[in-house]
C-alpha cells in the first residue's frame, strides 16, 4: 500500500494533464484549470517544510554543542522573529518592509555580487589556454564582455559586431542544440515516470 | 524606494559584512550569512502565507464555503508526515502528485515548443538583403550565418549522440565542430554571467560610496 497508492496517484496525475491537453473532451472540460488550483494549494500547504528542516538542523547542532552554536541561535531567532512579524503585519507592514529593504535586499545583491570575485578567479584558472576549445571559450567570453561596454565600441566597432554575432549565431546554435537534447531527455524521463520505470520519488 | 538614514547604515554594515569574505572567512560574514538564510526563508513563508493561505482560509473557505478545497490542502499537509515515525510513507502521496503532475505537463506541453525549435533550425541557406540599396540581392553574410547556425545545432546534437561510436571522419569532425559550437556558446554565456555579477558589484560599490558615504554625486 505504501508504494501502490503513490504510484497510482503519479499515473493518474499524468493522465489528467495529458487527457485535458490531447483529447477534445478533456480540453472542453478544462480539467487543468481546477487541478492547477488544487496543486497550488498542495504547494502552499507544504510551505513550512523548509522552516522545519532548518529548525531540525540547527536544533540538532545546538544539542551537539558545535562551535556554531551562537550562529544557530541567531538563525532560529531571526527566522521565527521575522516570520512572526510578517504574520502579524502582513508582508506590506512597515517594520517588515523596513527589515526587507535594509537587510534582505542588500544581503541578497551583495551575496550575488560577491560571485564576481570568484568568477574572476575561476576564469583565471579555467581559461589558461591549454587547448583549442579553451581558447575558443576564452575568446568568446572576452569578446562578449568587451563588445558590451562603451570601451569596446570606442576601440573598434568590430567588438560590438563580434558580440552580436556570437550572441545571435554561436550562442543560439549551441544552446538550441543543448535545449533540444535536454527537452528530449525530459520527455523520456516523463515517459519513464508515467510507465513506473522511474520511481525514485516513491522512496521517502 | 528611498531609504531612511538608519536603513542606509544597516544596509552598509550588511554589505561590508558580506564583502569581508573577500579577505577571509570571519565572524561578521558568517553572521550575515546566517541572517540572510533566516530572513530569506521567513520572507518566502510570509509571501506564500499572504498570497495563498490567507485568501484560501478567509475567502475560499470562510466566505465562499468551498470546503472541497480542503482535500488538496490536506494532501499537501501530508508532506509533514515524513517527520513522523511509522507514517513517513504518507509524505509520498503529495510527492507522487507533484512528480506525476510535472511529468504530465512535460508530456502535454513540452513537445510543441521543442518541435517548433527543431523546425526553425532548418533555415533557408540562400539569403538576400531584406532592405536597403541592395535589397533582393544575394547576401553572403546572412547565408554563411545560416549555414553555420544549422551546422552548429546539428553538430551539437551529434556531440551528445553516444549511441554510435565516433569512428570515421564524418562522425569525428561533426562532433568536434559541435564541441567548438558549445565552447563558443558557453564562453558567450560566461561573459554575460560575469557582466551580470559585475553590474551587481558596481551597484553595491555605488551604494557604499554614494548613498552611504556621499562621495559620489
Amino acid at each position: 500500500m505504501a508504494r501502490e497508492i503513490p504510484a497510482t496517484i503519479t499515473v493518474l496525475a499524468v493522465l489528467v494533464v495529458v487527457f485535458s491537453r490531447y483529447f477534445a473532451v478533456g480540453a472542453a472540460l478544462d480539467l487543468t484549470r481546477v487541478t492547477d488550483r488544487w496543486l497550488m494549494l498542495t504547494y502552499a500547504a507544504s510551505v513550512f517544510v523548509g522552516v522545519i528542516n532548518l529548525t531540525r538542523l540547527h536544533l540538532d547542532r545546538l544539542r551537539r554543542g558545535k562551535d556554531t552554536r551562537s550562529y544557530d541561535l541567531v538563525l532560529l531567532f531571526v527566522m521565527y522573529g521575522y516570520m512572526a512579524l510578517g504574520f502579524a503585519q502582513t508582508n506590506a507592514g512597515v517594520t517588515f518592509r523596513w527589515v526587507y529593504n535594509a537587510v534582505l535586499v542588500p544581503l541578497d545583491s551583495t551575496m550575488y555580487s560577491l560571485l564576481a570575485f570568484y568568477i574572476a578567479s575561476a576564469s583565471f584558472r579555467a581559461f589558461r589556454v591549454r587547448s583549442f576549445e579553451a581558447a575558443l571559450m576564452m575568446v568568446a567570453a572576452a569578446l562578449v564582455m568587451i563588445g558590451s561596454v562603451p570601451l569596446g565600441d570606442a576601440l573598434s566597432p568590430a567588438f560590438p559586431a563580434a558580440r552580436a554575432w556570437l550572441m545571435r549565431v554561436a550562442q543560439t546554435a549551441g544552446f538550441r542544440g543543448i535545449q533540444i537534447g535536454a527537452g528530449l531527455g525530459g520527455l523520456a524521463t516523463a515517459f519513464r515516470i508515467f510507465l513506473g520505470i522511474e520511481r525514485a520519488h516513491l522512496r521517502a | 524606494m528611498a531609504m531612511t538614514r538608519a536603513q542606509v547604515w544597516v544596509a552598509a554594515v550588511a554589505t561590508l559584512a558580506i564583502f569581508s569574505y573577500v579577505w577571509r572567512e570571519n565572524p561578521a560574514f558568517r553572521l550575515a550569512e546566517y541572517v540572510f538564510v533566516a530572513l530569506a526563508t521567513a520572507n518566502g513563508v510570509v509571501m506564500v502565507f499572504d498570497s495563498y493561505l490567507k485568501p484560501f482560509f478567509l475567502v475560499d473557505i470562510k466566505q465562499d464555503g468551498q470546503f472541497l478545497l480542503l482535500v488538496p490542502f490536506a494532501v499537501g499537509l501530508l508532506i509533514y508526515a515524513r517527520n513522523l515515525r511509522g507514517l513517513g510513507w504518507l509524505s509520498r502521496l503529495p510527492m507522487s502528485l507533484w512528480v506525476g503532475y510535472g511529468a504530465g505537463y512535460v508530456l502535454a506541453w513540452s513537445p510543441q515548443p521543442l518541435f517548433i525549435q527543431l523546425r526553425d533550425t532548418f533555415v533557408h541557406f540562400y539569403q538576400v538583403y531584406p532592405d536597403g540599396p541592395l535589397a533582393g540581392r544575394f547576401w553572403l553574410g546572412g547565408t554563411v550565418n545560416n549555414i553555420l547556425f544549422f551546422a552548429g545545432v546539428t553538430t551539437t546534437l551529434m556531440y551528445f549522440f553516444f549511441t554510435v561510436e565516433r569512428r570515421g571522419p564524418v562522425m569525428r569532425w561533426s562532433a568536434a565542430f559541435g564541441r567548438w559550437t558549445i565552447m563558443l556558446a558557453l564562453g558567450a554565456a560566461f561573459g554575460t554571467a560575469v557582466q551580470g555579477r559585475m553590474s551587481l558589484l558596481i551597484g553595491r560599490i555605488q551604494f557604499l560610496l554614494g548613498t552611504w558615504l556621499g562621495w559620489l554625486k
